[in-house]
């Protein structure tokens, strides 16, 4: 029996979602790479030069409802709703969120992707965030079935205006693939067994300034590409050799959550966990919008 | 005179063929192996066919495609049992591989199909100077709001209107009550493509059934 449905219960990337916790930080993200641990970040909702918790929870709701799919959920909408809600939480691009200043967080350019009510910046968020989940729970699901789809291909699978490579000074996939040491093919193609070290030093930040330190697409911001499979058969018929040792189904793509506010403003720490203390006992849901901007 | 001819049974070519009639017995295996052939068959079909897929992005020329088919290719789910298996796709736009779909506005009294550009993937409620325009019952269009342009001082001292005098509004989304999206097999590979990968699939099972089968011959081999 072949059945094609839509789907009728949330999957696990969903689950992955309403696990992830909020994290507010007014450092921009290369520095926030180094500020915050890996495993925190794994699983944390961030948002760089975002120090507003309301926000960053709104981001973590619209992600949720963005997976879910169905009438209201769709990313126009929900693009929508986030710009209308970083303004009314005071935000400017000029002044940030009220208190921004008190914390260094500099103006942005209206309309630029710093701005965080900016159409740009917002659907960036929305598009990492879902893609971040996607692509752990395609490597999860992969990983399950390694033994007759040995390895992965790299390819684009959402369309770019101007992708990398093409600009002055962009450093294109199949170049990046090739500075990392990934096996040159006659064909172009970006073929690499499943778990090959390969995969984590295309999305490693000390690699590439726009990786996401994850060892699965989307592997750097908005970068379009994805992966598919390869079976046995079609890997051997393509002249590539059986790799050595399986992959093993091993750590879970998005680590269990480890709290981390080190260095992080007292004021800001204290909101930050009268938000999460109100979600971990379910009373979040029960806020009116109001009360959650006041709890902000 | 008579000739006893003794002939010794062993186990040695019977294994497998004992093991695949059990595979095909209890087909949960096999079942596995058709779903997973199956997502990752239709997984390259949608990737490799995304560009064509955005038939409005393309007509409008935009190349800012919205999401939906590259997630729906990254996001398939299967599911295989003794009885048979499936595959899930996110997205109800491939509804439309079985038959025209029925749209009809949900908590609102228009469906906004974009007429621009700019339009493509975004809501009406984006831009602040959208004009209702009523057309005809369950047709109507939003249009741009657009300040009269000034007459040039020789029209103003002759007091001369014309049409030139009224821009043209661009219209940024029709408004209809309801839409009927004929249907498209083409979302989905074709019976063809998934005969093929179905077929791949029992290939590749009996291939690893075989391997698992020599392996644990090679095992019991072993002193």
């Amino acid at each position: 029996m072949i059945l094609l449905s839509t789907p009728t219960s949330p999957d696990s990337a969903l689950m992955r979602a309403a696990g992830r916790r909020l994290l507010p930080s007014s450092l921009g993200s290369a520095a926030q790479r180094q500020a915050f641990s890996l495993a925190v970040r794994g699983r944390a909702v961030f948002s760089a030069r975002t120090t507003n918790a309301a926000y960053l929870q709104a981001i973590k709701e619209a992600v949720e409802r963005a997976m879910q799919e169905g009438i209201g959920n769709d990313f126009a909408k929900l693009k929508l709703e986030l710009r209308d809600i970083v303004r009314a939480l005071g935000y400017t691009p000029e002044h940030g969120f009220p208190g921004d200043a008190a914390l260094g967080v500099p103006p942005a350019e209206p309309g630029s992707l710093r701005d965080l009510s900016s159409e740009k910046r917002i659907a960036l968020i929305l598009h990492t965030q879902l893609d971040l989940f996607d692509g752990a729970g395609l490597k999860t699901s992969g990983e399950d079935r390694a033994d007759r789809f040995p390895w992965w291909e790299l390819v684009r699978q959402e369309q770019r205006r101007v992708p990398r490579g093409s600009a002055i000074g962009s450093l294109g996939w199949l170049r990046r693939w090739h500075q990392v040491g990934g096996p040159g093919r006659p064909d172009l193609r970006m073929i690499a067994p499943k778990g090959d070290p390969i995969w984590s030093a295309l999305g490693d930040s000390s690699n590439f300034d726009d990786a996401l330190d994850t060892d699965h697409p989307p592997f750097a911001f908005n970068s379009g590409m994805g992966w598919l499979e390869i079976s046995r058969t079609q890997g051997i018929s393509l002249g590539l050799p059986l790799p050595s040792v399986p992959s093993v189904p091993s750590v879970p793509s998005l680590p269990d959550p480890k709290s981390s506010a080190k260095g992080m403003d007292a004021a800001l720490l204290q909101k930050l966990r009268s938000i999460l203390d109100l979600r971990d006992t379910g009373k979040i849901d029960q806020l009116q919008y109001a009360e959650r901007v006041r709890a902000a | 005179m008579s000739r006893a001819l003794n002939i010794t049974i062993t186990d040695k070519a019977t294994p497998l063929l004992g093991r695949l009639q059990r595979g095909l017995t209890d087909r949960a295996r096999l079942n596995r192996f058709m779903a997973d052939g199956l997502a990752v068959t239709v997984a390259r079909y949608i990737t490799g066919n995304e560009a064509r897929f955005h038939r409005t992005a393309q007509r409008l020329g935009t190349a800012n495609f919205t999401q939906h088919y590259a997630r729906a290719a990254r996001g398939i789910q299967q599911d295989a049992g003794r009885d048979g298996f499936s595959i899930t796709l996110r997205g109800e736009i491939f509804q439309r591989t079985t038959g025209e779909v029925f749209v009809a506005p949900v908590r609102a009294k228009w469906l906004a199909i974009p007429a621009t550009a700019a339009a493509y993937g975004r809501r009406p409620g984006f831009f602040p100077n959208l004009v209702f325009v009523p057309l005809r019952a369950g047709l109507a269009m939003l249009v741009e709001k657009q300040e009269k342009r000034p007459k040039s001082p020789q029209k103003r001292l002759k007091g001369v209107t014309s049409a030139g005098d009224r821009p043209k509004p661009i219209v940024f989304y029709w408004l209809k009550n309801a839409v009927t999206l004929p249907q498209d097999r083409t979302l989905l590979p074709s019976d063809e493509e998934f005969s093929q990968a179905l077929e791949q699939a029992a290939e590749e099972f009996v291939i690893s059934e075989t391997r698992e089968s020599t392996a644990a011959e090679q095992q019991e081999a072993r002193p």
